[in-house]
């Protein structure tokens, strides 16, 4: 008791409003113009209550007399010419460059110019085909190159006039191996062999765990939802030349056939009673990964407005976490009632509350298109269902909004959502981090930031073909990035 | 140290053990493990390289650990590791080796190194190893060539030549990192040697702690 009073009694000023206001005073900074402020713009790397350094004097600016809302921008204000993490760039240069004012350089060594030469394996601070290779033939087919192997890659590159080290030499008319077409055949040939391999099925499925976030039982029996189906459709629609979308626009399901193969196969229904069972949606209401009996009975549940299975989604696919104000963009659903934006509250929770309406305000009209989709049923088996008559007492429309747009459809929803470069940056994030352990540095952020608009666009400036959103097309451009093969 | 290694080989389904003395001496790879990954030979007083200011090495995960011991190695994924004889290290220590477990709903892999990531990766490579070496003197009684630890004329015998040693610790290098050893790194482990030796050990035992230390320099284990 005495710690909940105390810590009631603690000044709060970090609200979910924060981010908001933050990029109506810096809506020019690069963190804004990607859609979302990072909780550690502010906060310690592990997240709030702590601060980094840049909180804490934002905190010491906040006289809190007056309006959070109203003190914060002056606040702002007032420490931009501060260098609150002392790494010799004001507040106000960090944050638009795209770096960090709360964090000094010392957290990125890794973008430090590269200083002394004379390395006779590595090209150390350029591109090294020789670390490229090696590299690739790792992250892609999970293992080292042979010995023998390794032999005849120092021949094909010194052949080519690519030697070993930073004192390999380079051929005439070139200063960068990512000239040679040569180098980059060698390169595309092996991430081409690799991406087929054992191997990189397994890790894709190993990604989609991460989005699918598997719970309950493998079996089709299962009435919770069988989420190999799921994972599945993950690796189907992120491997070969499928674009992306499919992870929300997908009307098939995908098999593996034969069993044990690895092989993935699409079919348009499904082929046996057991499967009808598994996934029992007509083909016409199912939007890849979001209506899948799993996804269904695991998010909806047995509530009427499905808040769960849009927040989900929002997060997984879209990058955006509503419990972090990341994609928070309001629909006051009750113009005049309250001093504050609100949603209508269809089920009568108590969200219309101030606190509550800075997230539901999107949450609620995100959630709404899809109120026909119903989770668990203990009784009738339309588990996993869509049904025309579902929650028409709090909803009889389901009208809602996506990124701030008025929608009144599942397939409007996925629509805007696959369009989005939400969709576009999260897909490319994921495999980014599968494959660095780490998000970009900042002296990387401009790589990063080419390589998922091509990816949505489809616009690969050295790929055989272009086609928006095709993972594999860009991995084909991660690999030749600074990031990648600069040792 | 001497008991970590001999608790740890006894937790193989074979109970045959080193000699009771054995010392593992150091696992820093000689002096090649000097932090670059690839051809790492960084012996600075040796080959003076430039340092690479990215360091942007990553640690491999347990399918590339795996995948790397069963190629050098030349065994099937199944038999490189097993705790108590029981339990697969590929599935035991699935998650500090960067993987995922939907049982128990971890479904983000470890982006950092855990608690317990080295000492999984040092006993999947010392089980590999040793592994290894029991399944070579199998094929030594059957009369057949060894593998992997075919260098040594005597295996059970508590001396060998340089040039033995040297074949054997190439043998290693190339199937373990794909490269030739320094000089440096030769002496080193023929080093290594006289230590186990004078422990009490035989060359056979040398063999898997010479396996067991170039496994688990920086080299081997990151990229």
């Amino acid at each position: 008791m005495i710690l909940t009073l105390a810590l009631l009694s603690l000044p709060a000023p970090a609200k979910p409003t924060g981010p908001g206001i933050f990029c109506d005073l810096y809506p020019e900074a690069p963190v804004c113009a990607a859609g979302s402020v990072s909780c550690v713009m502010c906060h310690a790397e592990g997240g709030p209550p702590s601060f980094n350094a840049y909180g804490t004097d934002l905190r010491a600016a906040l006289p809190l007399v007056d309006a959070y809302e109203d003190e914060l921008p002056l606040a702002l204000a007032a420490i931009e010419a501060l260098d609150s993490d002392g790494d010799g760039a004001s507040n106000l240069d960090e944050i638009q460059a795209g770096s960090w004012p709360g964090f000094g350089a010392e957290v990125e060594t890794e973008c430090l110019p590269q200083v002394g030469t004379g390395n006779s394996f590595y090209r150390v601070g350029e591109y090294d085909p020789h670390f490229a290779f090696k590299r690739i033939t790792q992250d892609f087919c999970g293992r080292a190159l042979r010995y023998e192997e390794r032999q005849t890659l120092q021949s094909s590159l010194s052949a080519l006039g690519w030697g070993r080290g930073d004192d390999g030499g380079e051929p005439e008319g070139y200063d960068d191996a990512r000239q040679d077409p040569a180098v980059l055949e060698l390169l595309r040939d092996q991430l081409e062999a690799c991406v087929q391999s054992r191997y990189w099925q397994e890790v894709v499925w190993e990604i989609g765990i991460g989005v699918v976030q598997p719970k309950g039982y493998n079996s089709d029996l299962y009435i919770l939802g069988n989420y190999e189906w799921d994972l599945r459709l993950f690796a189907y629609a992120t491997t070969g030349d499928r674009d992306a979308a499919d992870l929300m626009q997908a009307a098939y399901l995908v098999v593996e056939e034969p069993v044990g193969s690895g092989l993935l196969v699409a079919i348009d229904e499904p082929r046996t009673e057991t499967e009808a069972y598994a996934q029992p949606l007509a083909a016409q209401d199912r939007f890849g990964l979001i209506t899948t009996r799993h996804s269904l009975a695991m998010n909806v549940m047995f509530a009427p407005v499905p808040r769960t299975l849009a927040s989900h989604w929002y997060r997984e696919l879209l990058g955006l976490d509503i419990s972090l104000s990341e994609g928070l963009n309001p629909i006051d659903e009750l113009p005049g009632v309250y001093d504050w934006p609100s949603p209508r509250d269809v089920d009568d929770k108590g969200v219309w509350q101030e606190d509550c309406a800075s997230c539901h305000t999107t949450l609620d009209p995100l959630s709404y298109p899809w109120a026909r989709y119903n989770g668990i049923d203990l009784e009738n088996g339309t588990t996993g269902m869509y049904l025309e008559d579902r929650a028409t007492d709090v909803l009889p429309e389901t009208d809602g909004a996506i990124f701030g747009l008025e929608i009144q459809t599942p397939e409007q929803w996925v629509a805007e959502a696959v369009a989005s470069d939400a969709f576009s940056e999260r897909v490319v994030e994921l495999f980014w981090t599968y494959v660095f352990r780490r998000a970009p540095y900042s002296c990387e952020a401009e790589e990063y930031d080419a390589l998922w608009t091509a990816f949505r666009d489809g616009d690969y400036p050295r790929a055989d073909a272009s086609r928006p959103r095709v993972v594999e097309e860009m991995l084909h451009e991660l690999v030749l990035t600074n990031a990648y093969g600069t040792p | 140290m001497t008991l970590l290694l001999l608790s740890l080989l006894a937790c193989g389904p074979d109970t045959t053990k080193p000699g009771d003395t054995l010392d593992g001496g150091s696992n820093d790879g000689g002096s090649s493990d000097g932090g670059s990954s690839d051809g790492g030979a960084t012996d600075p007083g040796e080959l003076p390289a430039a340092a690479a200011a990215r360091a942007d090495l990553r640690l491999k995960r347990w399918r590339q650990l795996s995948l790397d011991l069963e190629t050098a190695l030349e065994l099937p994924g199944d038999a490189l590791c097993l705790e108590t004889g029981l339990y697969d290290c590929r599935d035991m220590h699935v998650v500090p080796l960067g993987g995922t477990s939907v049982p128990n709903g971890l479904y983000d892999t470890i982006n950092t190194v855990a608690a317990t990531t080295g000492l999984a990766m040092e006993r999947f490579v010392l089980q590999a190893c040793w592994n290894r070496a029991k399944a070579d003197k199998a094929l030594l009684e059957a009369g057949q060539p060894a593998v992997v630890f075919s260098h040594l004329s005597d295996p059970m015998g508590t001396s060998a030549t340089a040039e033995e040693l040297n074949a054997q610790t190439s043998e290693l290098y190339r199937r373990l990192l794909a490269r030739d050893p320094l000089q440096a790194e030769l002496d080193a482990l023929a080093g290594l040697h006289g230590t186990v030796l004078a422990e009490g050990a035989k060359n056979a035992d040398w063999a898997v702690l010479a396996c067991f230390t170039i496994g688990t320099t920086t080299e081997a284990l990151t990229y």
